[in-house]
């Protein structure tokens, strides 16, 4: 279980009161250390709830979860877990040093090694020259940027990060990202939950998508969202010879001087290529085809559009 | 260690609330008022002043405790810091000791700063006594018992309501000695067994309230503030038990 930084056991959680929502239904997860684990999901699809029961803020209904190879429960495995919460909530009349401060004792960190780590994380997030401004002065893409240097104050083996990046705008997004990838560059795990797809493609390197508290698929990305598809262009193709080729792909298109032919099984690429050069073509390039991260959420949660605010998360 | 550390630092948010500061400047400006009142006494002047300013840190304590105690739990959950918090190696009974420790400490600070101006304007005016000084302490465990009894309140309703139930408490608490003699009187079965629970149940705050004593210079013997203070400190303990308890099984979503 060592080289998994989280494994869950049928993990279930129905909240009490109301009609007893199931919140996560037996979830098996298992999330391999040093990766970026992207945990996607529409809203009340259980993502938080999955985070709270990882870092034991609630107790699960049934099931069992580990992280870092220790139960849940046990106090200690936190000594290796950062937590970036989804809308942050920190004490607004500190000041950005004494905040970090403060977590940097809960660690029992020594004096002289805090002050260095809490510089080291400062100039981390670029925020040295707000170092003296209290919390309640800072703009979300600050407090986002002060609580990833919090979820860090440890140096932490695996960090939870929820929603890091939404609502910011383009320029917070970017910074945000910047520090995942500092972060994810000194080997830590990153359990990421986001409504962000195209950041999520760009960041995580496995994912699982979670839709009414039931995980509905898990894998690493690359390999999710490969698809037998081949793109073959070509160009001196005319006449008898694309009316030929049309026959044998699952579409033809033309850009500019290019004819570009999407095969759908990669065993008939040879014989596409083959027929190019049969016809006086020359190809161009030969590209296996990969699905967008949105086109694969939305076929995996069974919808046409995506609507992220549809339910509140709970 | 944690729970000195959360402690500390929720005693620093605490006294950066301005409402405090103004909360011990009223009280001190309400004891200087009764010295002026009191030469209007004749004779009377040194009983007015001890009697008010007593009864003056005693409300000024007791709301800090209320205010303090009631939000000092319940804005951490509330605004969803304690998530953060329980995140990290902190165990939940530590957060509870360490939010306790800062009321208490707040509480201190309050009632130093007004039991000592207090003690000044008194010294000034030649009457100082040390029994006074054992009734600001005895305002301070009443203060800290009330603050842990916010606390419970607060570990499951809302700093709001947590508030007003302890404001309640406090004045039954008040009223506690009587109920033994309206026990004995009342006939019915039920009301002597209700009347006789609530007695055991509720705390005693009378216990704590020795102004009159203090005011006519009479004697309190020292094992009495002691077995009060120590009555105070089990009261507050059996508080932040059962709040942990409550706790202990308490979902942050």
């Amino acid at each position: 279980m060592t080289s998994l930084a989280i494994k869950t056991e049928n993990l279930t959680k129905v909240y009490r009161g109301g009609r007893g929502t199931k919140a996560l239904d037996n979830l098996n997860l298992e999330v391999p250390v040093n990766q970026i684990y992207g945990f996607l999901g529409p809203n009340a699809a259980g993502k938080t709830t999955t985070i709270k029961l990882l870092l034991n803020l609630i107790a699960p209904t049934s099931g069992r979860a580990w992280v870092l190879g220790k139960e849940v429960s046990e106090t200690d495995v936190r000594k290796d877990l950062g937590f970036l919460p989804e809308n942050p909530y920190f004490y607004e009349d500190l000041s950005a040093e004494e905040f970090l401060d403060f977590f940097g004792k809960i660690f029992h960190i020594p004096r002289r090694d805090r002050v260095n780590k809490v510089e080291q994380l400062l100039t981390l997030v670029g925020l040295t020259e707000e170092r003296k401004q209290i919390l309640r002065r800072f703009s979300r893409g600050m407090l986002q940027r002060i609580g990833i240097a919090q979820a860090l104050i440890n140096d932490p083996k695996l960090i939870f990060l929820d929603e890091p990046i939404t609502g910011l705008d383009p320029m917070g997004r970017k910074e945000i990202r910047n520090i995942i990838s500092k972060v994810r560059a000194e080997g830590k795990t990153i359990f990421f939950c986001s409504h962000v797809l195209h950041d999520v493609e760009l960041m995580c390197d496995h994912i699982g998508i979670l839709c009414e508290g039931r995980l509905i698929t898990t894998g690493k990305l690359d390999e999710l969202l490969a698809t037998k598809e081949v793109e073959i262009s070509a160009e001196g193709l005319r006449g008898e010879a694309l009316a030929k080729l049309e026959g044998r792909v699952k579409k033809l298109r033309k850009e500019e001087n290019r004819i570009i032919f999407d095969v759908e099984e990669e065993a008939l690429a040879d014989e596409v290529v083959g027929l190019i050069k049969h016809y006086g073509g020359k190809r161009l390039s030969i590209v296996p085809k990969k699905e967008s991260l949105e086109d694969f959420f939305l076929k995996a949660i069974g919808r046409e559009e995506y609507k992220p605010d549809e339910r509140r998360e709970k | 260690m944690n729970i000195w550390t959360i402690g500390v630092n929720s005693f620093k948010r605490l006294m950066r609330s301005k409402i405090l500061y103004v909360m011990a400047v009223f009280c001190l400006i309400t004891i200087a008022y009764a010295s002026l009142y009191g030469t209007l006494t004749a004779g009377q002047e040194g009983k007015l002043m001890k009697d008010v300013g007593l009864a003056g840190i005693a409300a000024f304590s007791i709301l800090v405790a209320i205010l303090v105690g009631s939000t000092v739990v319940a804005k951490e959950i509330e605004s969803k810091t304690i998530q953060i918090l329980l995140a990290k190696p902190v165990k939940k009974h530590e957060f509870l000791l360490g939010e306790f420790l800062a009321a208490a400490l707040t509480i201190l600070m309050m009632t130093a700063i007004m039991g000592v101006g207090f003690l000044i304007i008194v010294a000034i005016k030649g009457i100082a006594t040390a029994a006074l000084v054992n009734g600001v302490v005895l305002v301070f465990f009443e203060a800290i018992l009330l603050a842990s009894i916010a606390i419970f309140f607060s570990t499951f309703f809302s700093g709001m309501v947590a508030s007003v139930f302890t404001f309640i408490i406090f004045v039954f608490g008040h009223l506690t000695y009587q109920l033994p003699f309206l026990v004995q009187r009342a006939g019915n079965v039920v009301v002597k067994f209700f009347g006789n629970l609530l007695y055991f149940a509720l705390p005693n705050l009378q216990y704590f309230n020795i102004r009159g004593p203090v005011a006519h210079n009479l004697n309190v013997p020292g094992s009495m503030i002691f077995a009060v203070i120590v009555y105070g400190l089990l009261y507050s303990s059996i508080m932040i038990l059962a709040s942990a308890l409550v706790f202990k099984s308490k979902d942050f979503a």
